[in-house]
């Protein structure tokens, strides 16, 4: 079977949105996990000790939160946009908390 | 909009449930029957019948290390208690095949020549979460399965539309709609099990799998965040001068006193015969939900006590009961059945979920679905036949036989790959039948095989009041019984299946 270059192309994109969105839901998701894991970490007002653990048992909450949400939403535009987006200011206020000393 | 969220959450259930299903099968029935590793051990080891009090079967072990593992950095010893006879030692040593030991020594003698070499259920326990694959990848393997399992739970919850109704659905006989049922009725009866336990599975692995708080709040210095996070153990560098243990007994019954009510639990002993020999002792595992809750560490040279410790702050408490929840240790007699049928509910229904994704493609072209189809006898049928092999190996093996705790284990993976391989050469209907005749023929001629080679039968068990026994054997024979019940019905297609037992069984 011959297919036109724009044909196959077109035949490659839904291959390629379902490697997005599993790509979203499992790194992404990991990301936004350790982005949640860094924030918490340094954003809660408690012992530092005491803050990693909570931010660690948010984190692997974080992730499967994020995994179901990149498949739930039906637009994959909105899917990456909302997970990167949601990472990228987690890890922007823990940057700007900076680590304890 | 609404439909289309339902049916793009089918689609991660049954992908989330598949890719690494016949792993999670292995994993959650590995981790069943290590509710029982205790027992398990037990009944491994025939030839262990003494018992002796846990501070004297610790300083037997002391004393039989000494003589022959007096290089190791650290021993970490389990004290026996009531449900197991044996004390669990584990220590570096680099002529072993690890590089490390875990052996289970006599409470008497502390030598681990009485009892035949087995790793026993310490194998099931490692297997749970190491799956038997270099350090750290096993664990990562697992843990990726969990959250695999979770994101299937979590999806599986949001496409069911009516929870409660169905723990009172089944309708038998009806193809591929009473293998959903079946997969509901298991899933949902036992849901907050299920939840508890993948949650709390990942939390066991949690600073492997989710450090990053760890560096966001400590960077590299992670000699800092240890001692931060447990502030109860202490910990220093070995001198390099030797001198000898002070004796262990004075600084049990100190610990002793220091718990109360509580009984001694682990153990550990870290530079061994050097000038800073620490000697740490925790409370048993089995008295609170917390995992190690409390420690009392002494200076092991001169028995003085340098620390005690009771954790206290509510996020490491809570972390420390999550991950005891896991672990069960707490659970009575009672409760571990519980764990131990909810453990079975889910090994179920993965099982129903993985036939189920076959049923629903009956069709479907492909070496994909050809070769699910044979994974599920593989994995489903493989993985039990796998640990009963490791059980027969345990009684057939010589006694004396080099290697003979390896050769156990070989005889589980070899089990399990035959079983595989059976499964490729077979039509799936029939590889069902004739694997869970073979697992029903295993089971029930296993108590007879052991009380052949041991003495030790259901009949004299029972009135001799052995419990361990007697419990192992019914066990297997109600595992006969329902793999046989599998194997019946394995092989009848929808017509043949008598339509209802009840309307059967009514006629009188």
């Amino acid at each position: 079977m011959n297919l036109s270059p724009s044909q196959s192309i077109l035949r490659a994109i839904p291959v390629a949105r379902a490697i997005a969105r599993l790509l979203l839901a499992s790194a992404g998701g990991y990301a936004f996990a350790v982005a949640v894991a860094y924030v918490v970490a340094r954003g809660l007002p408690m012992e530092r000790a005491e803050a990693t653990v909570v931010a660690s048992l948010a984190a692997i909450l974080a992730m499967p939160a994020a995994a179901i949400w990149a498949y739930g939403v039906p637009r994959l535009w909105h899917a990456a946009a909302g997970i990167l987006g949601a990472t990228a200011i987690c890890a922007a206020i823990a940057w700007s908390i900076g680590q304890p000393v | 909009m609404k439909q289309g969220f339902r049916q793009s959450m089918a689609g991660l259930h049954s992908w989330s449930g598949l890719i690494l299903g016949w792993l999670l099968f292995a994993i959650v029935l590995s981790g069943t029957a290590t509710v029982f590793r205790s027992e398990i051990s037990g009944w491994m080891r025939p030839e262990i019948v003494k018992t002796a009090p846990p501070d004297a079967a610790i300083e037997a072990a002391v004393r039989w290390l000494g003589t022959h593992h007096p290089k190791a950095a650290g021993w970490y010893l389990s004290a026996p208690d009531e449900r197991i006879a044996t004390t669990q030692a584990v220590f570096d040593d680099p002529a072993a095949p690890l590089g490390y030991r875990d052996i289970a020594l006599d409470p008497v003698s502390g030598s681990p020549d009485v009892a035949r070499a087995t790793l026993g259920g310490e194998f099931l326990y490692r297997f749970h979460f190491e799956l038997q694959l270099p350090y750290p990848w096993g664990r990562f393997l697992a843990v990726a399965a969990a959250m695999l399992m979770l994101i299937a739970i979590i999806s599986g919850i949001i496409i069911h539309k009516r929870i409660f109704k169905d723990i009172f659905t089944f309708r038998a006989g009806k193809g591929k709609r009473s293998w959903l049922d079946a997969h509901n009725v298991l899933g949902v009866l036992a849901l907050p099990f299920h939840l508890m336990i993948t949650v709390t599975g990942i939390v066991t692995l949690l600073t492997l799998v989710m450090p990053w708080g760890t560096t966001a709040n400590y960077g590299d210095d992670l000699a800092t965040a240890f001692a931060e996070s447990a502030p109860g153990l202490v910990s220093r560098e070995a001198a390099g001068r030797p001198a000898p243990l002070a004796p262990i007994g004075p600084m049990l019954a100190a610990a002793q006193r220091a718990f109360g009510e509580g009984r001694i639990g682990r153990v550990s002993i870290a530079n061994p015969g050097d000038a800073n020999a620490i000697v740490t002792v925790s409370n048993h595992d089995g008295d609170q939900l917390a995992y190690a809750a409390r420690t009392v560490s002494f200076d092991g040279v001169t028995g003085r006590i340098l620390k005690q410790y009771v954790e206290a702050r509510p996020a490491q408490q809570t972390y420390s009961v999550l991950y005891g929840l896991h672990m069960g240790r707490f659970a009575p007699e009672v409760s571990r059945w519980l764990y131990f049928l909810c453990g079975l509910a889910l090994a179920a229904t993965i099982a129903t979920g993985l036939v189920l994704w076959i049923r629903s493609r009956p069709q479907a072209p492909g070496v994909g679905p050809w070769l699910a189809a044979r994974l599920n006898v593989g994995a489903v049928a493989g993985f039990p036949v796998a640990i009963l092999a490791f059980f027969y190996a345990n009684r057939l093996l010589p006694m004396q036989m080099p290697g003979r705790a390896e050769g156990e284990v070989s005889a589980f993976f070899w089990a399990w790959g035959a079983a595989i391989a059976f499964a490729m050469l077979r039509s799936p209907t029939r590889a069902w039948r004739e694997a869970f005749a073979v697992l029903a023929l295993g089971s029930a001629a296993l108590p007879i095989l052991s009380f052949a080679l041991t003495g030790r039968g259901l009949w004299n068990a029972l009135a001799g009041g052995d419990w361990l026994f007697a419990g192992f054997d019914l066990t297997l024979f109600a595992f006969a019984g329902l793999a046989a019940a599998i194997a019946r019905r394995a092989g009848m297609k929808v017509a043949e299946m008598p339509p209802r037992r009840r309307r059967q069984a009514v006629p009188a």
